[in-house]
């Protein structure tokens, strides 16, 4: 086992770890193709009503922000929704395969912007690293949990998993 | 000549974290195939071992095991097996039976069913070759300690059996790589003077434990320790940061709460598991481990 360990010069760090930085896991169709492989995807236009937020959003515990949803019908045989959960700082894309029944197949992160835990909401962290952007990836190990054993982003994502499956219930599956 | 495959990178919620996999050197179509069956198995071990979930098997063991011996999935008897081993080398300073202690911290939740007794220990736990599960006391198992690492290697060892040239498998900080080069792993430490720890490893696991932020209703946000001395069954300190490299991330996530409560003390028990310690103490890094090596300053 060989293991150096060292306090690296922040001068010295390249590394994408502006505040902008994301990354980009896969395109919504490359999504699909993992999710339903060989499908063909018809997008659905749906619009919720007033009273359907509301009682998704009583469903779920959860606030809707969109109104507008991005679904797709499976020639398969399901659904497909991408959608946005709120993250601590900023929206994480994610999408969610449902089978013919309405129960999840799949979850995958579009993209990700909060690699970096709570080292993001300290202003100094972020400054050390204005300007360094050659798209390498910046690996911070650390983990905080909470209670429900879950840290917050993946409790966002549970969370709005559990409000799009209450858009199904409600707005969806009578589509 | 084909040209070489891209990366396949990928992320879902799975152990109650974000976890990540990416795939070098592989046809992205069979990358997207390892990385899928590697989630696979990360959510089998989390449906079996989850603290959180009445229905996992974990749960089940907590309820039952106190009454009579309860067959468990291979996955769970390795993790308790290895578990066990890690307390035994240790003298009991990684104790998987600390949970009542977290309970009452408010950082698990409480169990129905059973109450576990004051002074039971990893030594009630008995396993037997064939497979099932006994406490001598009633107690409570979290595997919270061990279980991320063994969920990181398993992924691993899934993916390497295709040879990719690269493999990258974290769960929010437990993480394992293999590639071509070293690799430097930043630490999500507190640090000063402009400078960030990091790790250069090379086929290696990482594992850190700090202490976090948690808010109270009362005094407000004050810093907590979410680590259990297991000899005392008190708080470890909390301007403790550590960071641990072994060959497994079992290893490393299980002696990070070794190296929480005995610090430098814990020397001996990382080179039986060919690791190396860094521990933040206050101000001061410190390495651990013969196999350890630090340079100060230097330039990744």
């Amino acid at each position: 086992m060989k293991a150096q360990f060292l306090l690296v010069p922040t001068v010295a760090i390249v590394v994408a770890a502006t505040p902008a930085y994301a990354k980009v896991y896969l395109s919504v169709e490359q999504a699909q193709q993992l999710m339903f492989p060989g499908a063909t995807f018809t997008q659905q236009p749906l619009t919720l009503t007033d009273e359907q937020v509301h009682a998704i959003e009583k469903a779920s515990g959860t606030d809707v922000l969109n109104h507008q949803l991005q679904l797709w019908k499976v020639s398969t045989g399901g659904w497909f929704i991408a959608d946005q959960v709120v993250g601590k700082h900023e929206f994480i894309p994610i999408a969610v395969g449902l089978d013919n029944a309405g129960a999840v197949k799949s979850i995958e992160i579009l993209e990700y912007r909060e690699a970096f835990g709570d080292q993001v909401r300290n202003p100094q962290w972020l400054a050390q690293f204005n300007g360094k952007h050659n798209g390498d990836t910046l690996t911070l190990t650390k983990d905080i949990q909470n209670i429900s054993g879950a840290t917050l982003s993946s409790k966002h994502i549970t969370d709005g998993v559990r409000r799009l499956l209450a858009t199904y219930a409600i707005a969806i599956a009578s589509h | 000549m084909p040209s070489p495959s891209l990366p396949i990178e990928r992320a879902k919620p799975l152990l109650g974290t974000i976890v990540r996999i990416r795939v070098d050197g592989l046809p992205s179509s069979l990358a997207n195939e390892v990385i899928t069956d590697a989630f696979d198995l990360i959510a089998e071990i989390h449906r079996l071992m989850s603290f959180h979930e009445p229905e996992s098997e974990l749960s089940r063991l907590n309820r039952d095991a106190s009454r009579r011996a309860v067959t468990v999935d291979p996955h769970t008897y390795a993790v308790l097996r290895r578990a066990m081993e890690l307390a035994e080398m240790s003298d009991g300073l990684f104790d998987p039976t600390i949970a009542p202690q977290l309970v009452d911290d408010g950082l698990l939740p409480i169990l129905d069913g059973v109450s576990p007794v004051a002074d039971a220990n990893w030594r009630d736990v008995e396993l037997s070759p064939d497979g099932t599960v006994r406490f001598g006391k009633p107690l409570w198992l979290d595997l919270g300690g061990i279980a991320k690492g063994y969920a990181v290697d398993g992924a691993f060892e899934r993916i390497a059996k295709h040879h990719p040239t690269r493999i990258y498998v974290e769960a929010g900080g437990d993480l394992r790589l293999s590639g071509p080069e070293p690799e430097l792993v930043y630490l999500a430490a507190p640090h000063r003077d402009n400078a960030v720890p990091a790790v250069r490893i090379d086929d290696a696991a990482v594992a850190s434990s700090g202490s976090q932020m948690r808010h109270d209703e009362v005094t407000g946000a004050h810093r907590v320790s979410p680590h259990i001395d297991p000899r005392t069954r008190r708080h470890c300190k909390t301007d403790r940061f550590v960071t641990v490299v072994a060959s497994r991330c079992i290893d490393a996530d299980a002696l990070t709460k070794v190296v929480m409560a005995a610090g430098t003390a814990s020397g001996a028990i990382l080179d039986r598991y060919q690791a190396v310690a860094f521990m933040l103490d206050g101000t001061d890094w410190t390495s651990i481990g013969t196999h350890a090596s630090m340079t100060n300053f230097c330039d990744p």
